[in-house]
């Protein structure tokens, strides 16, 4: 992209607060010998719009906004295929041009033989309206991950994504893999709440939260949402005073925490009941769990998107525990990325199971 | 071999310093002063300050103080290590100084706000620039509640500041009148005003471009006459045409085009001669400017080890 002006001090500034995470931010001057100790990504923001950056520089700092990700949040969906592990990998070319609109193309993929894993990298331009001319249009690059399912010819596609134009790259790759005859490798099996009666949605939630994960003690329930199924008449739903999106109140969120934690089915608890009555349910939640060995404690969120439709696991918040104290904490990558992998794993597990998905 | 160390170490920093002065910072008290700890209850000893210089910081307004540690080491024994402990010390000092007595008394004179350190760190048989980058990247950094900037150079920029120094020295010496030359702070306040100084700050150390105007004057009747206006560039980005063409809109954005344009380079033309050329071209059909380029002096060696 050609650069027609040089940014100003307060785009500079707004780039740097908006634009870019706080850690890549630090690990982007750090490199070049500035050091910021300092928690308030807008301190860092302020000192560095002092600076005059050249060419290579905006390149370099665009990128880090295309390509690095959180690594915060997961979601992926299932795809059914008759094709064999060595059809569906050559099927993802390396270099193929899915859209020239949006210049989404497949990268490259690789396999692993005895897992079966397939990762498909891709790039896409996403354009923003011209608040700067910095990002008017940025190169986003991804990842999914193909992975078999134990027992089933069905496949899991995982990916951490950032924006739902992620999530739209990667439905669209691998919508375009057709066979000779035209016809589609895969079917995408939508994964999505609203397929279910509401009793199975709430049941959904009752099984995340009487599961027993592996290294993780579930402390708290936070926060959970209620929705009221779309089209259903008006009157069956006096007894809940909600009308759309709402979060459950104080006081019903202690009666469910009481009754989580003491292992009761939260189907039995007298709010739940009226919900259920009600025809309203819970497409997200927020559950406070500690890590069994490791100091480490997060605020899980779970839930069901609309636009685009689709699970979502996210560590909301997370800190490490010293002397006894929580402090906000950004964790290591490698452990975030573990722990999204088996959280998004056992949501799927129980979405399968009630919603009876080989 | 402590000793000698030390020597080496006081010996870099009586240098450094002269470095930074020549760049138009003052110099504070002494060298290699130490300050009692006040509030890191671990700490056992005081803090160890190499050397303290001010300047008036052109955005802020105000005297800045900087703090300085001055290392000279052979490269096996800089390590990831060796800069984490020594950027972790600074910060602590960083933390300290300002509510120190013995600080102001002995070394804050003008009350100059402390909350900026500078680590030069000069390695004298060997260097590495990208193992360096690496160490400083996997540096762990606290997240304090108020900011403390540390800038760590390595011998890439220290080389590279007495390259600034020596040119600035020669555009000055070369004039008929050497304070006709200024370090220029573009206005990013989308007015037209820039700030003349004739010193470097400490963000411009790591600025691609650092701007500057030199005025040529004649003698006329036995009077100076200022005859031109230079545009100056002290520019460390790459000679491609895209850098070159992002050189020309911050000129252009900072209201600094004049008619003539000098750019020192830092980094070596030899195969980019044809960008420079278009450029140079590009400047003179369409902007109406004539444009040098000069190249800036490549060190290998800090100069005070060249005998």
């Amino acid at each position: 992209m050609e650069i027609r002006e040089y940014p100003n001090q307060n785009e500079i500034f707004d780039f740097f607060s908006d634009f870019i995470f706080y850690d890549d931010l630090r690990d982007y001057f750090k490199k070049n010998g500035m050091i910021f100790a300092t928690n308030k990504q807008s301190d860092i923001a302020e000192y560095a719009s002092k600076i005059i950056y050249g060419y290579d520089d905006f390149e370099m700092i665009k990128s880090i906004t295309s390509t690095k990700q959180r690594f915060n949040k997961i979601t992926g969906f299932q795809i059914k295929t008759d094709k064999s592990i060595e059809e569906i990998r050559s099927s993802f070319e390396s270099g193929k041009v899915i859209h020239t609109r949006n210049k989404l193309t497949i990268k490259n993929t690789t396999f692993a033989r005895e897992t079966e894993k397939i990762q498909v990298s891709y790039s896409f331009e996403r354009k923003t309206p011209g608040r700067m001319n910095l990002i008017n249009a940025e190169e986003r690059k991804g990842d999914f991950l193909i992975e078999k399912k134990e027992g089933s010819t069905t496949r899991i596609v995982l990916f951490n994504h950032s924006k739902n134009e992620d999530y739209n790259a990667v439905r669209d790759i691998i919508s375009s893999i057709k066979d000779e005859d035209d016809e589609s490798f895969f079917e995408i099996i939508p994964m999505t709440l609203e397929k279910l009666p509401v009793s199975k949605r709430i049941e959904f939630i009752d099984q995340i939260l009487q599961r027993g994960y592996a290294n993780w003690s579930l402390s708290e329930v936070i926060l959970i949402r209620v929705k009221k199924v779309m089209d259903l008449p008006e009157e069956s739903s006096e007894e809940v005073a909600s009308n759309g999106n709402e979060i459950v109140d104080r006081s019903d969120l202690e009666g469910i925490n009481d009754a989580i934690l003491r292992g009761h089915n939260l189907r039995e608890n007298s709010f739940v009941k009226k919900c259920e009555r009600s025809g309203f349910y819970f497409p997200s939640i927020i559950m406070k769990l500690a890590h069994e060995s490791e100091p480490y404690v997060i605020h899980l969120e779970i839930q069901f998107k609309f636009r685009p439709e689709m699970p979502e696991v996210n560590i909301d918040q997370s800190f490490k525990v010293e002397n006894g104290q929580e402090i906000e904490s950004e964790l290591e990558l490698e452990f975030r990325k573990s722990a999204l992998n088996q959280f998004i794993h056992e949501t799927l597990k129980i979405f399968n199971d009630i919603a009876r998905i080989d | 071999m402590p000793e000698e160390q030390s020597v080496q170490g006081t010996r870099w920093t009586i240098h450094a310093v002269e470095l930074l002065k020549g760049l138009g910072w003052s110099p504070r008290g002494d060298i290699n002063v130490d300050i009692p700890c006040t509030i890191h209850p671990n700490r056992r000893n005081p803090h160890g300050i190499d050397a303290f210089l001010t300047y008036s910081d052109p955005y802020r307004k105000k005297e800045i103080g900087i703090i300085i540690e001055t290392k000279n080491y052979a490269w096996r024994s800089v390590t990831r290590a060796f800069i984490q402990e020594t950027v972790d010390n600074l910060i602590e000092t960083i933390e300290c100084a300002p509510l120190s007595d013995e600080f102001q008394r002995r070394l804050n004179f003008s009350n100059a706000a402390v909350n900026t350190g500078l680590i030069l760190i000069w390695s004298h048989d060997d260097f590495e620039r990208d193992t360096f980058q690496r160490y400083l990247k996997e540096l762990e950094i606290p997240k304090k509640r108020k900011l403390s900037t540390i800038y760590v150079l390595n011998n890439y920029d220290i080389l590279k500041l007495y390259s600034l120094y020596h040119t600035i020295k020669q555009i000055c010496s070369s004039l008929r009148e050497p304070d006709k030359f200024d370090i220029y702070y573009p206005s990013y306040s989308n007015s037209d005003s820039v700030n003349g100084k004739n010193f470097v700050n400490l963000e411009y150390f790591t600025s691609k471009f650092i701007f500057g105007k030199m005025i040529e004057s004649i003698n006329y009747k036995n009077k100076s006459r200022d005859i031109n206006t230079i545009t100056t560039v002290f520019y460390f980005d790459q000679l491609n045409l895209e850098s070159l063409n992002y050189l020309y809109l911050s000129l252009k954005k900072f209201q600094l085009a004049d008619d003539k344009i000098r750019i020192y380079h830092y980094n070596d033309p030899s195969h980019y001669r044809g960008p420079i050329r278009e450029f140079v071209r590009i400047c003179e059909e369409e902007h109406g400017k004539k444009v040098e380029f000069l190249p800036m002096l490549q060190l290998d060696d800090v100069p005070w080890r060249v005998v």
